[in-house]
């Protein structure tokens, strides 16, 4: 519990007594390796935060190909944030790459946790102006950049991804294909 | 002030009189000529604005000095470099009206600190930073599963007479394609 206290303290200080009721929401939960966290069509209703562990979100296309939409590595929130909003089944799902160790709870008693108190409010549009910083990158690199410097930047955030992964989500993750990154990768030591 | 800020929140969250008010006093009722920039890359931003007529646009330079078109605002939207001013950096867009554009400019800094003050604020900034992402995201699942066919179509759906506001030569852009390349979708969709 004390991993959760710091995550929530490094994010915005909020009272004792405001922590004390964040920390009820949640439970520790472990997931094996290939485990959804969030499965396909499931309406869901947790918040996740990584703790230990790889997971990456992905969709599959009409034409059976995936997408890998976000890696997770820990300290982060995970959880499909817009069909929590809306309220809808997930069009993606979540799996854990490795086993993972995850903090999660309900989604909606948080919210009315954030209703009724402001620090918590805080604390919530501060996880979500992170969120949206990430998206907002995320939508500026696949425009502005190629695929090696997209991947640079992969290994610039997570140096040991390419342990912790394997290739062909690594590649789904920078819309190219395995032949693509290891050419990449290739190019990259020769430099 | 007229009923536009108040409908203009009403869209998130129903907020009491006074908070409106303090809202209605934080932005300022702005006109600006076509083709004027509300922000530009590489310069620090203080405002965000709320677009109430006319059409602005995001671009970025790329390394042979083409203009890429990164996003268009449309009445209703919030535009503005918001993740630099959340992340205190220089914004990495040009934001530039297309038309003349008239809207309501508010200090970022200013905003946040009044979020700090007024819980029911604070609340209102969550729900828009909700829908800032939920815009993101879509963009992103655009970008990686539709065609420049189907995302042309999903435009125009969106800007009907965006053909006469914005060169074919930036619609292209934006659609990250050649002009080439949108002259022959549009002949195939007999415009």
């Amino acid at each position: 519990m004390e991993l959760f206290k710091t995550f929530v303290r490094d994010i915005y200080p909020v009272t004792a007594n405001s922590l004390n009721k964040l920390q009820e929401l949640v439970q520790i939960n472990e997931y094996k390796k290939g485990e959804h966290v969030v499965k396909l069509e499931q309406t869901p209703n947790k918040f996740y935060i990584l703790f230990e562990g790889v997971i990456r979100s992905f969709f599959t296309d009409i034409e059976g190909k995936e997408h890998t939409k976000t890696i997770y590595t820990p300290i982060m929130t995970s959880g499909n944030l817009s069909a929590l909003i809306q309220k809808t089944p997930s069009t993606l799902i979540y799996e854990c790459l490795t086993d993972c160790k995850i903090f999660e709870g309900d989604y909606y008693s948080f919210l009315e946790l954030s209703q009724k108190h402001h620090d918590i409010t805080i604390f919530h549009y501060k996880i979500l102006q992170s969120i949206y910083i990430r998206e907002e990158s995320k939508i500026l690199e696949l425009s502005m950049l190629n695929a090696t410097d997209r991947y640079k930047k992969l290994k610039e955030r997570f140096p040991k991804i390419d342990n912790l992964i394997n290739q062909y989500h690594i590649a789904s993750y920078l819309n190219i294909s395995p032949v693509q990154l290891s050419r990449i990768k290739k190019n990259l030591l020769l430099n | 002030m007229n009923n536009d800020i108040r409908l203009f929140i009403g869209k998130f969250l129903d907020l009491p009189e006074e908070i409106i008010t303090v809202f209605e006093n934080l932005v300022e009722y702005t006109e600006l000529p076509p083709m004027s920039y509300l922000a530009k890359t590489g310069e620090y931003s203080t405002d965000f604005f709320i677009v109430k007529s006319g059409i602005v646009r995001s671009y970025y330079l790329n390394n042979d000095g083409k203009e890429n078109t990164r996003a268009l605002f449309i009445p209703g939207y919030v535009t503005g470099p918001t993740s630099a001013m959340m992340r205190n950096i220089p914004s990495e867009l040009n934001y530039q009206t297309l038309t003349k554009v008239t809207g309501y400019r508010g200090n970022f800094h200013e905003l946040i600190k009044l979020t700090e003050k007024h819980h029911e604020l604070a609340l209102f900034y969550v729900k828009t930073l909700e829908d800032a992402f939920l815009k993101a995201e879509k963009i992103i699942l655009d970008i990686s599963t539709l065609n420049a066919t189907e995302r042309y179509t999903a435009l125009r759906e969106k800007i009907p007479n965006i053909d006469n506001i914005l060169a074919q030569k930036y619609i292209a852009s934006y659609l990250n394609i050649t002009p080439v390349q949108l002259s022959r979708i549009r002949k195939k969709m007999y415009l």
